[in-house]
Order: structure tokens, then C-alpha cells, then sequence
């Protein structure tokens, strides 16, 4: 039996369907990425300064200056993980990294370069041709992952 | 209500929205089709049981999608010594939320020199999808046909034809290619009502 034009239709959308779903799993997934790599630099730098300030606690000849040295060190790395765990907040963070969770930074690159479909400039939406209720050529822009 | 557009294209053909040609982000596209054959008589050949005349055949099939910023027309012509053929036609895939119409004016001509007998199989003819039909005439065939084409959700396609085929009959003496020539027109004009 040949396939009608309705049942390419819906074959195209779901295929359409699994395409953005795949973007939002790459997203998260390079986001997650993004992170850990963030988290890697932040443990080299800590990594880093505590080795400097072993090796100064090591050269000083004075207990009391040890003793300051080491008071130093303590407060630099409460200080550098303070403002880790502030900028570590996901109310801080310009993207999220729940599977389910909207890229709000996110863009489709295929939208926009041609004026047609344009996401991307604002957060959280992205952007479909339609056609409107008068036969014209419109847009229809949609907040969220849009597929659910 | 407003529906999503499928596409771009559905089944090697763009999809275009409705009637709306003013768009920039959503070009009306369609596929303008110009087949031109062209028999050419170019002597005889010696058999048993006399001359047989020779032709040589020229084909060309052009097939591009266009994009149309509002009423459109599509023409060609050709001229030979012995049969042309000239074939236009055009076809889209649409959506649309309502109904719509568009006119499709045809017009077709045949026509030989002077002393030439023209073939019995020459003929000019419209067709377009929605009536399923052809319309003839000859030498010249001309009109026009509105078509409401209606909503749809998902692609739809429309298209339309208009063939014009004259031929002429071999000289006297076949091994002389004919001086005569048969010509043959075609033009087809869409516009959006």
C-alpha cells in the first residue's frame, strides 16, 4: 500500500520530534561536560595553592609565622569555595542540567539566518513557521523544551 | 487555527503556504517544468524498398524550483523542420488554513509555413489536477480556469500542464530535408486570486 502525504507528514514530525529531543540531550550533555570541567579547574587551582602555601610554611623558620602562614591558607581556600558555592547555584547558572530541564541559554542554529524560524534571542523559546488562520505566513514561538 | 508547516519539502517538492508570496521567511516555491522536443528531418536512407526519410530527435527536460514573489508565468517555444513539441507545467505542495483560489491562464499555439501539410497527431493541450481533465484545441488553444484549492492541513499538490505538438509531413522528396518549419507555443500565467 503506498504511503499517503498524511503518513509522511507524521513520519517527518515525529523524526522532527526525536531531532530536538536529541539537541536538548546534547545540550544537557555538553553542559554537564562544562562542568565537570569546571570542577576539575577549580580542584587544580585549591590543588595549587595549597602546594604553594606547603611550600612556604615549609620554608618559614618561625612557628609563628607557620602558624599565620597556615591561618592564611585556610581562610584563601574557605574564601575561593564560598564563592564557588555562589557561583555554583543553579539560580546562577545560565543553563540547568536536568534532562527534563529547558536550555536557557540555548538557540537552534538552524533558526533565525534566514529570518525564518528565529529562536535563540530570548531564553527558554524557540520558533516554528505556521501558517495563521488567514493563509499568511507566520511564526509561532514557544516557551520551554516545546515538545513534552 | 493555525498549523505547523511541514516541510520544506514533502516528497521532493517544497511546500509552500497557501497563496502567500510575501513572505521572506517562507518563499512560495514551486516547480516550473519546460520539456522541448524537437524532431529534425535531415535526408533519407536507401532500403530495398526505397528512400526512407531520417530524422534526428532532440530532447531537453528542465525541471527547477522557483520561487514566486506573487503572479508568475511560464512560457517557451520552438521551432524545426519536422515535429515539435513544446510542454510547460508547474506543481506545488501547499497548506493552508482556508481555501483559496488561483486562475491559470493558458495559452497555446501551433503553426507551419507556408505549403506545408500538418500532421493529423498535432495537438495543443491544458490539463491541471483538479479537474483530472484535458482540455484541447488546435492550432491554438487558449482560456483560463479557477481553481479553489482547499484547505489542508498537510501537503497538498496542485499542478497544471499545457502541451502544444505540431508536426509537418516529409517533402516530396525525402532526401532533401524539409524547408519547412513547425512551430509551436506555450505559456502558462498563475495568478492569485
Amino acid at each position: 500500500m503506498p504511503v499517503t502525504d498524511e503518513q509522511r507528514f507524521y513520519h517527518n514530525s515525529e523524526k522532527e520530534y526525536d531531532r530536538l529531543h536529541q539537541q536538548q540531550r546534547e545540550r544537557n550533555a555538553h553542559d554537564r561536560q562544562r562542568r565537570r570541567q569546571e570542577d576539575r579547574d577549580f580542584d587544580n587551582s585549591i590543588g595549587a595553592t595549597e602546594d604553594r602555601y606547603k611550600e612556604a610554611i615549609n620554608n618559614a623558620t618561625d612557628t609563628r609565622n607557620k602558624r599565620a602562614l597556615r591561618k592564611e591558607r585556610d581562610q584563601v581556600i574557605r574564601d575561593a569555595n564560598e564563592r564557588r558555592e555562589k557561583g555554583d547555584n543553579p539560580t546562577n547558572r545560565n543553563t540547568t542540567t536536568n534532562d527534563d530541564s529547558t536550555d536557557t541559554t540555548g538557540s537552534y542554529p538552524e533558526n533565525g539566518a534566514d529570518g525564518s524560524p528565529g529562536g535563540g534571542e530570548e531564553s527558554g523559546t524557540f520558533t516554528l513557521d505556521i501558517v495563521k488562520d488567514d493563509n499568511t505566513a507566520g511564526t509561532a514561538t514557544f516557551n520551554g523544551p516545546g515538545i513534552n | 487555527m493555525a498549523i505547523l508547516r511541514a516541510g520544506p519539502d514533502v516528497q521532493g517538492r517544497p511546500v509552500s503556504c497557501a497563496n502567500d508570496t510575501s513572505s521572506s521567511a517562507w518563499p512560495w516555491k514551486y516547480i516550473k517544468l519546460v520539456n522541448v522536443g524537437i524532431v529534425t528531418h535531415t535526408g533519407c536512407v536507401s532500403t530495398p524498398n526505397g528512400d526512407v526519410p531520417v530524422t534526428t530527435s532532440t530532447d531537453s527536460n528542465d525541471s527547477t524550483v522557483e520561487t514566486a514573489t506573487g503572479d508568475f508565468s511560464i512560457s517557451s517555444s520552438a521551432t524545426s523542420n519536422h515535429g515539435t513539441t513544446v510542454g510547460i507545467g508547474f506543481e506545488f505542495a501547499y497548506q493552508a488554513t482556508q481555501s483559496f483560489q488561483i486562475k491559470i491562464t493558458y495559452n497555446g499555439l501551433a503553426s507551419a509555413s507556408a505549403g506545408q501539410t500538418i500532421d493529423s497527431s498535432s495537438n495543443i493541450r491544458f490539463f491541471d489536477s483538479s479537474s483530472g481533465s484535458t482540455i484541447a484545441g488546435f492550432p491554438s488553444l487558449s482560456g483560463s480556469v479557477t481553481r479553489t484549492l482547499p484547505a489542508s492541513v498537510v501537503p497538498a499538490v496542485y499542478s497544471a500542464t499545457l502541451d502544444a505538438a505540431v508536426g509537418i509531413e516529409f517533402p516530396d522528396d525525402y532526401c532533401t530535408p524539409s524547408s519547412g518549419s513547425a512551430n509551436a507555443s506555450a505559456t502558462l500565467g498563475i495568478e492569485f486570486l
